[in-house]
């Protein structure tokens, strides 16, 4: 989908189901749907809208992360408190999504107006310079951090690619790869949180796991991009 | 805390019977968007600058929203009660310290104006006079300063966008 009109219809057409919290994949398609129309509006050089966006991918990423981190097999304790977090983070997400806040922003995206090529594609080659330094950077010193800067700057790079009708094979491929790791991160973290509130020695064994599962992803990622390895710290 | 009302600039007009979709899609004529550039100039030379910018959801606002970001250094948010007669929500979206832009349309903004600055200690009758003697032309811009409740703040200055222009 190359028309931004294309990406409202499909976030007013997602939000019944991430409402409902039947199928992960509604909020998923939320989020895509706000990060696209975010790099239409980076190529539209405006500065409008993006907050809003930036606040509805945060707010739905909480319910994403959590679904993603209960499709992996986890202790029960784990397992428990997740479940019982996403119910939490889904009524907040359900009285945003049905706030007369989210009305105003799809009545203000429905009347996004065209791209001018000529300008989009100089904003792209600035979204490629900022990928380029996350690469540098990340290159230099090798972490977590900096490879999630990469990986953003990359997503950015992609949708904007595909607004302008450009080929973003390599940014698709990469994306990936990059994924696996940030799902990894993710569950990580929020198995640290856990451990933080609670003594669980079957988490604690598990979050061993899950580190080297972490590292090899990361090494993999890594190697994709031509790099060495993080250094362990 | 500084507040700025600023009534969209000049738009296209509305075509004969269209409805609420047609008029939220409504862009800025490029007279529209010149003259809007000259206000927002004329305010950086007045070492205006915002903290944040709350925005109507119609086109013409926001793309007026959009050139007056140049003075911003924080967000823009859109908001639903920038579209409809000024009431409790919109005060409760208003932050109690910095530099806040509101961007909408007539009546409502001279309805919030009003508001501001004689609460409700006027009568009824009075009221309607007075939310009338305040009217925004477009692009135009009235700054406050006090506290965003009825009766809590003063008019440092109304500018019509002509003032600009000179």
């Amino acid at each position: 989908m190359r028309d931004a009109r294309d990406w409202v219809a499909h976030l007013e057409a997602h939000l019944p189901l991430a409402l409902s919290g039947e199928d992960p994949e509604g909020v998923h398609q939320v989020r895509v749907a706000g990060r696209r129309l975010r790099a239409y509006l980076e190529l539209l050089g405006h500065r409008i809208l993006r907050d809003d966006l930036r606040f509805l991918v945060r707010q739905a990423g909480r319910v994403r992360d959590l679904e993603v981190a209960l499709g992996w097999a986890l202790p029960q304790g784990v397992r428990g408190q997740l479940e019982a977090e996403l119910k939490e983070a889904r009524e907040a997400l359900s009285g945003l999504l049905l706030s007369p806040w989210m009305g105003a922003l799809l009545r203000s995206l429905r009347h996004l107006p065209p791209l001018d090529k000529g300008q989009a594609r100089k904003r792209l080659k600035r979204l490629q310079e900022r990928l380029e330094a996350r690469f540098l950077e990340l290159r230099a010193e090798p972490s977590l951090e900096r490879l999630h800067a990469y990986r953003r700057a990359l997503r950015r790079v992609r949708y904007a690619k595909e607004f302008l009708g450009l080929p973003a094979r390599r940014e698709r491929a990469l994306q990936e790869v990059l994924g696996e790791v940030n799902d990894l991160r993710v569950l990580k973290d929020l198995l640290l949180a856990y451990l933080h509130r609670r003594e669980d020695p079957e988490a604690r064994s598990y979050l061993e796991g899950l580190e080297g599962a972490l590292e090899a992803a990361t090494r993999r990622a890594l190697e994709g991009l031509g790099l060495g390895s993080i250094p362990r710290g | 805390m500084e507040l700025f009302l600023v009534r969209h600039a000049t738009a296209l007009p509305l075509p004969e019977g269209a409805g609420e979709e047609a008029d939220d899609a409504r862009p800025l004529t490029p007279k529209g968007v010149r003259r809007f550039r000259k206000v927002v100039r004329g305010l950086a030379a007045l070492g205006v600058e915002l903290d944040l910018i709350l925005t109507s959801p119609k086109r013409r606002a926001l793309e007026t929203a959009e050139l007056l970001a140049h003075l911003l250094q924080g967000e823009v948010r859109v908001s639903p009660h920038l579209a409809e007669p000024p009431g409790e929500e919109l005060l409760a979206e208003i932050p109690q310290e910095g530099r806040v832009a509101l961007v909408g349309h007539e009546p409502y903004l001279s309805a919030l104006l009003a508001r501001l600055l004689f609460g409700d200690l006027l009568g009824g009758s009075v009221r309607d006079i007075l939310e009338g003697r305040f009217l925004l032309k477009k692009g135009g811009v009235a700054w406050l300063e006090g506290t965003p409740r009825p009766g809590g703040m003063a008019l440092k200055a109304l500018f019509p966008p002509k003032v600009f222009r000179l």
